[in-house]
This record gives C-alpha cells, structure tokens and sequence, in this order.
C-alpha cells in the first residue's frame, strides 16, 4: 500500500475500533504508532518521538487551561455558584412552559461568561439542573439534551479554549476572537431557549409545570448571582484591559472562584479533595484522547493524506462559497466521530491556508476572525452528535436511568438550531465582526 | 485478594490525584501572583521569573499524576452504543482486550518518557529562565506513568474478574 | 531513490522556509537529477513541539529539521557565544562565521546529526511602545519580552523587567499592554504585525547589533551515511559556511523588508548615537564576564570561545 492509501484506511479502522467500545483516545494512539511504523518503514520514528512527545503534549502551555477550567467547575460547585445561576434563572423563566430547561440554559450561558471548557460547563450545570428538571416533570430527552447542548455555550460564549487553540494556529489576536464570538454565543443562547419553547410545543408530555416564583424571591435569587458577576467582571475586564493574557485569565477565575468556594464553607477538607478526584477524572479522560489525537494526527501528516486533499480541494477550482461550505459539511461529519479540541488541532492547520487563498470579500484579518468563530461553531457541534458526543456521555452519565439513545434524540432539535445559526452567520459576516470593527 | 489491590490501588491513584489538583492550585496561585508582581512592577514588584516554565512543568505533572485515578475510575470515553445490548460479560471481555492494549500502551509511554529523561539527563537540557534542569521535571511525570501502567495491568485482571462473574450493573463510562 | 523528509516548526511563508529551504530544495533535487526527492513538512505537522526538532534528526524521526539552538537551552552552550551581546554584525557574515565557529570548537555538541547550515539571525533591536529607547535609562521599568536567556539577563541588568513568553504570545500581549515591546529582529515584526502594535524602533549606531540567536538545518548522520557516493556528494555541495551565508542572507533580505514596512507605516526609527551605545556595550560587559566564568565551570574556556566568536565574525564582516 502507498502512503496515502494507508491514511486512508485508517479511518475505516479507527471508527470499527471506536465502535468495539475500544476508548476513543487509545484507539487514536494505537492507530497511530502503528500507522507511523508502517508509512515509514520502521517502528524507529514512532518510538523515538514518543520519548518526548507525552511529556511536551501534557506540559503544552496554552492547554494548561483545560484542567484550570475543569478545576474551576468544581470550586464553582462547591461554592454554590452554578446552583446560584439557576436558582436566578429559574425564577424569572420557570413558570412558562418548558421554563426550567430554558432556565438551565441561560445558567450554562452564565457559566460560560466566566469558564471556557464545554465539558466543565456541562458538567458544573448538570449536577444542579439536571436533578431539578427531573423532579420538575421534565423527560430524560429533554433535560439531558438541552443541557448536553448548553454545555457548548462554555467554549461559544468566551472565554473559550478552542478559541485559544484557534488563535495560536492562525496567528491571530485572541482577545479579538473572543470580541467576535460574543454576538455569536448570545445567539447560541437565544436559540437554543427558543429551540426548548418549540420543543416542548410539539412534545407538550416532555415538560412539567413550575409555580410562578413571586418578585422577592427573584430578587434575592438574582443578588445571589453577584460573586459569579464579580468573577465575569475579573476576568473578562483583565483580559481586555491588558492586565493579563487569557491564558492567565483561566488562573484567575480558578482563584477567584476557589476563593468563593472557601468562604461559602464548600472547600472543607472533603470537598477540596473531592474537586480533585473529580478534576483528575475528567482531565485524564480529555488528556489521554488529546495525545491520542496528536499520535493520530502526526501519522496522517506522515501518511500525507491531509495535504494531498487539500491540494486536490485547491486544484478542482471551485468558488469560494462551495469550498467553504464542503469544509463545513466536513466538519459536521467529522464531528460525529471526533473530539472538537482534536478536530480543530488535525483540520486548521489544512483548511485554514486552503480558505485563506479565497477571496470572500473581507479582509484577512476578518476574513480568519470569522471563519473563526464559524468553525468554533461546526466543532462544537460535534460535541453534542451522536454517536462520539462527549456533552452526551458528559450529561448521560449523569442519568443512569436514562437510555443514551433518549438522549440522542433529544438532541437532534438542538443540532438543527445550530446549523441553522451556522448559515445565518455564514450568510451574514457583519453579525460576528461589527463588534470588532466598532471598538478599534 | 483482588479487593485488597483494587482498595490499595485506588487509595494510591488517589493521592496521585490529590497531589496533581495540589498542583493546579499552586499553579493558580503562582499566576495570580505573577500577574500581581507585573502589574505593580512600579512599586518595585516583579513577574514570578518562570512563570510560563513552572505552569508548564507543574500541568505536565498533574496531569499524568491524574492517569492512574482516571483509568481506575473506568474513565476514559467509550461508545457504548452498539455493545451495550450485548450484556455486562461480553463488554467485559472487550474490557480484557481493551485493558491489555491501554497497558502495552501505558508500559510504551512509561518506556519512553524513561528514555527521554536519561536524554534530557545526558545532554544537559535545562529550561529557559530558571534553568532547573529538565530531566527533574520529567522525573516528576514518570511517577504518574509508572502507577499508570500498574493500574492499567491490574484493570486486566479486574475486566477477566468481571467476564467470569460480571457484577449486578453493566460498567460504564464515567465522569464523576 | 532517496526520500528525504525535512520537518520544521514555521509555516512555508516564513522568511527561512521560503527563502533558504525551499530553495535547498530545489537545489538539492535538481543537482541529484531528481534522484533526491525532499518532502518539506512545516509548522510541526508531524507533531511533537519545536524543542523536539533537534532530536528528531538526530534519532532519525525525519531526516532533516530546522530549529533554533536555543529551544533546548543548556545542550549546546559553547554555540551561546554568538548570542553573547554586540556580537553579530550582518546575518550573511556572522552566519558563515557561526558555521565555522561550531566547526572548530563544538562539534561534539553536534554528535550523531550532520550540520547542514549552522546560522544566525540579522541584529535584534527594541520594538516598543510609547516614546521609545534612546538613552539607557529609558529602559527603567519598561516590560520587553526577552528572547533568549543571555538577552533576558541582560534586559534584567539594564534595568528593564524581562518577561519569559512564547513569541506566539507577543502580539496579543503587546497590544493589550501586559507588556510595553519586544526585542527582535526586524524579519520576526512581519509575522508578529509588530509594526502596528508599537511606536518605535531602536537601534544602535554601531556596527555590531544588540543580540543575535542561533539556529541549525542538519541532517539524520545515518540518513546521510546510507547514500551513494554521488548523492552524498550532493548534499556536501549543499552544505557548509557557504550554506550557513545563504540561510543568513535570507534573514537579511527580509529583514530589509521589515524595516521599510515599519518606515512606511510612519513609525519612529530610533538610533541610539555611539557614544551612547558605548555605555550599554559597558552595562552589558559583566554579561558577557558572567558567561565565561559560567563556561569554566562546565570546564570549557570560556574567553577562548569568546575570542575565538568575535575574531570569525571581524574576518568574515570584512571579507
Ligand atoms: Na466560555
Ligand atoms: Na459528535
């Protein structure tokens, strides 16, 4: 076999592996090695690369946030902060009908602002909302799914991590990044609040019934937000105003929320010990899939099947717009088998020189703002696809009286709004970048 | 006997967690003070010196310290789609499989990271600002691997436990 | 016959990349009559991150890489002789001297790979912010990114606090004002768009530049080793001080580029006059003093090394 045909079939084998229940990160890296080994000839490059790849993989500083964002999602717990946000959420949305979902939510939304991991806003907001929806009356579809779904408002609203990827890779200016993905992640938000108003429309069983909650009640619920507030402000006037880089930002919410969690009296010895246990979970599960992706990844570029499909995409001579969406649709497709932080780490470094060479009518700083936050989008879809959808398994997990499959197909409505608010931002570049272009 | 090595595994792999969130926080607040230092660098403060190299040495620690808990927990992510309806035995015999490869992976990683100390060690690699040499750093991960690879062989025998006499509930993957 | 893979960690458009691999490509492919095939594999697509590079010739993941010294720091320390302080003169020069150097004094340090081009970057200067550098005492309390060890310690003893980031880092970092500037060569401003984030430029009315880093393109030594007479015979025509001199024009050539982009741009162009540069070259004498006695430690000689660096420099400048 030649190289490229190698590549090739690689997929095939790693999605049967995957399949037979083989974890995803170790089907990777095996894939890879013996990949690497026979595209080369050897198993010497393989193993030699390995003597420092593990280490430089874990030790890589701009991924130093993921476990500060996980940790913050427990000291966030802890300190009562996201069963604040829901409580201030509830109260204002959660007499309507299916007004606890949408509550939900927004309090994902709310945790975003201050944290951007997907899998630790899923899983800070599940402990508190999903117990909630179930006592509420709620079905299993729609309580997993609506909060597998708003668990991506963690990297779509910013701060966000694959933003930081994103940046590093093109060369971009992160904090601009995080500026164009605002408009984006609020209307992220509102559909998928409106995407639980239909749904429940359409399946009036799926949801229960809330009592009015009177004035004071709100009142008190939403100065009970003030320390996530407090935090938001923190992180994200510092990032702004220059005082740290978002990198940093991720330390500093971690803090500050660490510090919260002490004085609510949530970090007593076993609670700090438990935020630990539960960050080691989550952060070795992410880590071992992202060195598998990078073991992967290294012996597809050996295999030269990314570069060979870009050169062929670059030679058909398509326009822009066709070129654009095939590679949304890629995205979309991978998604449902891959991890976002290991699709953006394999594809941006083939796609984004591909794009770059087109001519959309912007110019290329915003042309790379935008296409940005489009793919930030597409990936993150994947997140909440079937059959590898981590949110899924995130808030499945959660649920061991609910079927996966339920949760499946509770999701399909959310990931209909999320193509159609990828076409309408496709469609209209100006709602991503008028916020970058009027404050500079 | 194998409760007496799963409750010695996990109280160790336990630690090894404990001790890498230890990490995280110091990390944290090493970057808050760093952060502190630049900022009122006109009152004579200063920037930790090696702020990035002790947040990356210190993530690259936790992280493998965290491997061992992880994999005790039956933590990575798997698709339980299709076997799911096959019963707790025949998943647990794709747990042997599954186990025996996540060690020769682990034993491969542990391998490794132990060759590229010995080369960082020879060749005298220190990191940039503080010049610690690099090999201590790499040192610190390799008692992460080691309890990874011990923990990833015992699972084999747990997931064979298991295929003979497979517990009340199907294991599934978690995330606690 | 041969299929040669060269990894590096810059994208293909970058001034080295473009403007000395790639012709050391074509150079190589066409001399072989095609018989050497070369895959170039840029921005570290074959993974691992760039301090690896360097083993990954040397323990045959690849057969040639291109990376910079000074990403494993400790590994080579007679080569930091060419980073000590107002050494390097013009990239061209001081790059044929740098091969030479390693050549006479360090190839130890080079066990198992074999040198292609061991070269060095044009003179580093002082992109900032504000008003700018023209005195030493501008410096006090300005936050500049230092680039290597020996440049971080001496932006510490002029008074300046070094902040140790990745240079991905410096644009974003610059433009929020975490730090006030950046010293670099002016080739690294174009990549970095550093012309739109500061104000001014500074360089010294001296022959000699400010710093300069170190680099190597090398080849796998059994890579080497397993080709025919005629085709190693091609390699060693493409090899050398006269190879070092190429990659280093072409940090010149871009260089040029980088300083007319910031003119243009309406950016202040500081030169710090010669007498005024005497009295840094004196603030940055205990540098350079610091670093010997650092080498006789390791039980090499250190003034030696130095002597030896600024007498290749001086020759090959004035040739
Ligand atoms: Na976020
Ligand atoms: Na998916």
């Amino acid at each position: 076999m030649t190289s490229l045909e190698y590549g090739l079939w690689s997929i095939p084998v790693l999605l049967l592996l995957i399949f037979l229940r083989l974890p995803i990160g170790l089907a990777m890296f095996v894939i890879g090695v013996a990949g690497t080994s026979l595209v080369t000839g050897s198993t010497v490059p393989a193993l030699a690369q390995l003597k420092s790849l593990v280490y430089s993989t874990f030790s890589n500083y701009s991924l130093s946030i993921v476990p500060l964002f996980l940790l913050m999602g427990q000291f966030a717990t802890r300190g009562g902060m996201s069963r604040a946000l829901f409580r201030a959420a509830e109260t204002f949305v959660g007499h309507r009908r299916g007004g606890v979902a949408m509550a939900a939510v927004a309090a994902c939304g709310g945790f975003g602002a201050i944290c951007g991991s997907s899998l630790a806003t899923a899983a800070t907001m599940g402990q508190v909302a999903l117990p909630e929806m179930r006592r509420a009356g709620y079905s299993g579809a729609l309580s997993t799914a609506c909060l597998a779904a708003g668990g991506t408002l963690g990297i779509l609203i910013p701060p966000s991590v694959v933003l930081v990827i994103y940046a590093i890779l093109t060369e971009q200016n992160i904090a601009k990044l995080f500026m164009a993905a605002f408009v984006p992640g609020i209307l992220a938000a509102a559909g998928y609040m409106l995407t639980v108003s239909l749904y429940v429309r359409f399946r009036p069983d799926s949801a229960g019934h809330r009592e009015r909650a009177p004035w004071s009640e709100r009142v008190a619920a939403l100065v009970g937000v003030w320390p996530v507030l407090l935090i938001f402000i923190a992180v994200i006037g510092g990032i702004y105003s220059g005082v740290f880089t978002p990198t940093e930002g991720a330390a500093v919410g971690a803090a500050g929320t660490g510090l919260v969690a002490l004085w609510k009296g949530g970090l007593d010895r076993k609670g700090l010990v438990d935020s630990f246990l539960s960050t080691a979970a989550s952060t070795g599960m992410i880590f071992f899939i992202v060195l598998g992706a990078t073991v992967y990844n290294g012996f597809l570029a050996f295999s030269q099947l990314p570069q060979q499909s870009a050169a062929y995409v670059a030679g058909l001579g398509l326009s822009p717009w066709l070129v654009l969406i095939l590679i949304l649709v890629c995205y979309l497709i991978f998604g449902c088998i891959m991890d976002s932080l290991s699709m953006i780490l394999l594809t941006i470094p083939i796609f984004f020189p591909i794009v770059s060479a087109l001519d959309f009518g912007l110019p290329p700083e915003e042309f790379a703002l935008w296409f940005g936050i489009i793919v930030l989008i597409v990936v993150e879809v994947g997140l909440i696809t079937p059959p590898v959808g981590m949110n899924l398994f995130v808030i499945n997990s959660m649920a061991p009286d609910i079927p996966l499959s339920q949760t499946f197909r509770g999701v399909m409505p959310f990931i209909a709004s999320d193509i159609l608010r990828v076409a309408i931002l496709v469609l209209f570049p100006s709602l991503t970048l008028f916020l970058v272009r009027w404050l500079h | 006997m194998r409760q007496t090595v799963e409750k010695a595994l996990t109280t160790v792999s336990g630690w090894f967690a404990i001790a890498g969130g230890a990490v995280l926080v110091a990390i944290t607040a090493m970057t808050v003070v760093s952060i502190t230092g630049r900022e009122l660098n006109w009152l004579g403060l200063a920037p930790v010196p090696g702020d990035y190299e002790l947040v990356e040495a210190g993530t690259a620690f936790a992280i493998f310290a965290f491997l061992p808990w992880c994999q005790m927990k039956r933590g990575h992510v798997t698709v339980d789609l299709f076997l799911a309806r096959f019963g707790p035995r025949v998943n647990a015999a794709v747990d042997v499989v599954s186990n025996i490869l996540m060690t020769a992976v682990a034993v491969l990683i542990a391998w490794r990271l132990w060759l590229g100390m010995l080369d960082k060690k020879a060749y005298h690699e220190t990191t940039f600002i503080l010049q610690f040499p690099l090999w201590w750093a790499y040192a610190a991960a390799m008692t992460g691997a080691v309890l990874f690879a011990v923990v990833c062989l015992y699972t084999i025998w747990r997931s064979l436990a298991e295929t003979l006499q497979p517990p009340r509930q199907s294991p599934q993957h978690q995330e606690s | 016959d041969v299929t040669l893979r060269v990894h590096q960690f810059l994208p293909l458009q970058a001034a080295i990349p473009a403007r000395a691999i790639t012709p050391w490509i074509e150079a190589v492919e066409s001399q072989s009559n095609g018989r050497i095939k070369v895959e170039h594999y840029p921005s570290m697509q074959l993974g691992g991150a760039p301090p690896a590079l360097y083993d990954q010739a040397k323990d045959g993941v690849v057969d040639i890489i291109w990376t910079v010294l000074g990403y494993t720091p400790g590994r080579f320390p007679r080569t930091e002789a060419f980073e000590l302080p107002f050494l390097v003169t013009n990239a061209e020069a001081t790059s044929r001297a740098f091969h030479e150097f390693v050549e006479a004094n360090a190839m130890e340090e080079f066990a198992g790979v074999k040198p292609l081009a061991l070269h060095v970057h044009g003179p580093g200067l002082l992109h900032v912010k504000g008003d700018g550098v023209t005195t030493l005492e501008d410096m006090q309390g300005l936050k500049l990114r230092g680039p290597t060890r020996i440049v971080t310690r001496l932006l510490d003893k002029l008074g300046a606090t070094a902040i140790g980031m990745p240079v991905p880092a410096v644009p974003e970092a610059v433009s929020k004002g975490v730090i006030d500037g950046a010293v670099i060569p002016w080739e690294v401003t174009l990549p970095l768009k550093m012309t739109e984030l500061v104000n001014t430029h500074t360089k010294f009315d001296d022959p000699r530049g400010l710093y300069t880093a170190t680099f190597v393109f090398a080849m796998n030594q059994g890579s080497y080793d397993a080709l025919p007479d005629d085709l190693k015979a091609v390699i060693d025509a493409n090899s050398g001080p006269d190879t070092a001199a190429l990659f280093g024009r072409a940090m010149d050539e871009v260089d040029a580029i980088g300083e007319k982009k910031a003119e243009e741009s309406g950016n202040t162009i500081l030169t710090i006059s010669a007498e005024e540069t005497a009295r840094w070259k004196e603030a940055a004498d205990p540098i350079v003093a610091e670093w010997i006695a650092e080498m006789n430690d390791k039980g090499l000689d250190g003034q030696a090394l130095v002597d030896a660096a600024r007498a290749l420099v001086d020759s090959n400048t004035a040739r």
